[in-house]
């Protein structure tokens, strides 16, 4: 069974932005991946943010609902879960020293599916401001049933200095 | 605009302690998937992973962090979790029966970025004779800016057989 992973955009960030825009999805696939290596913000012990784009607009209606499991090196690990935010949480505290980063892969379900919710799976490695290495293995949905065409990234204060930022689709 | 997930290289091994893959991560690609398959070992234990640096000694130093969830079927499920470790934990278990031969993968990050951190992200899956499924999902990190050019995949236990695949994600 032929199969291949189809970049469909990219950004390269290497300046201060406020926001990074991965566009392209549509109904060619069913799946679409994204990677992000490298994040790196400008203001200390922020969280990595993220929301679905419609007509390239990200949607900040509270329709976000999220759970995972937080794996942590010096505490417990916690369940993180909540529902109707305004966004999904892709990385917690994230620091401003060297070395510390976020780093993810996601995997996103039925998004150009305008009858069926989006929803997504994450993958999460990050140093955050203590510095500890923190991640997350978990998913999300966004509760509407509305055509997706992207991913809009963001800090939740601040801007996003360094990143590598990647849209593949899962050719079928 | 083209892309692909592009294997750059392979390494078998029977009956060893570990496996290297050496010269596999380059400037072409920023995230790469390592996967480990074809799994079998004489003798229980796990699998365990170490990074390659740019002359090409393996990275034993204690500079890992890592923090596993091992999700097993007939448990609760275990947390485990170090820093300044010699290895990242823990990717699957190794079993002896012909018919628990597991798997995994590893997503690495910034591996040839001589100014960041070398992550990673992991989940795996395998078999402890006569109990059942053992799963993992898994964070490591390498805390040393420096450039990483390959992997070893590694057990503390007699010995396993196996493959090594390095994807480049383009």
């Amino acid at each position: 069974m032929a199969g291949s992973l189809i970049k469909i955009d990219e950004e390269i960030v290497t300046s201060a932005v406020a926001s990074v825009s991965l566009l392209g999805i549509d109904s060619t696939y069913d799946v679409y991946m994204v990677t992000v290596s490298n994040l790196q913000c400008d203001t200390d012990v922020e969280d990595v943010k993220c929301r679905v784009t419609e007509s390239d607009t990200p949607n900040t209606t509270a329709n976000y609902d999220r759970a995972s499991k937080l794996l942590r090196t010096n505490t417990t690990f916690a369940n993180q879960y909540a529902t109707n935010e305004t966004s999904w949480d892709m990385g917690t505290n994230i620091g401003t020293a060297t070395g510390e980063s976020s780093n993810f892969v996601q995997y996103i379900f039925n998004a150009n599916n305008s009858s069926e919710y989006t929803f997504m799976t994450k993958e999460v490695a990050e140093l955050n401001s203590t510095p500890e290495l923190v991640g997350q293995q978990g998913g999300g949905v966004f509760t509407s049933t509305s055509t997706v065409n992207g991913i809009n990234f963001f800090m939740d204060s601040g801007n996003i200095d360094v990143g590598n930022f990647k849209l593949y689709g899962l050719a079928k | 605009m083209a892309g692909s997930l592009e294997l750059v290289k392979s390494a078998t091994g029977t009956s060893v302690t570990s496996i290297d893959v050496t010269d596999c991560f380059s400037d072409k690609y920023d995230v790469y998937a390592v996967t480990v398959t074809d799994i079998s070992a004489t003798a229980g234990g796990i699998l365990q992973f170490r990074l390659i640096d740019s002359v090409g000694s393996v990275i034993s130093a204690s500079e890992y962090d890592y923090a596993y969830l091992q999700v097993d079927s007939w448990r609760a499920f275990i947390q485990s979790k170090a820093t300044g470790a010699t290895t990242i934990d823990r990717l699957t278990y190794l079993s002896t029966a012909s018919t628990g031969v597991g798997g995994g993968y590893h997503y690495i990050f910034n591996p040839y970025d001589s100014s960041s951190y070398t992550f990673t992200t992991s989940q795996g899956t395998g078999w402890l004779n006569g109990s059942g499924m053992i799963g993992t999902k898994g964070i490591g990190v390498h805390k040393s800016a420096e450039q990483i050019t390959g992997v070893q995949v590694l057990t503390n236990s007699a010995g396993f057989s196996g493959t090594v695949n390095v994807f480049g994600v383009k």
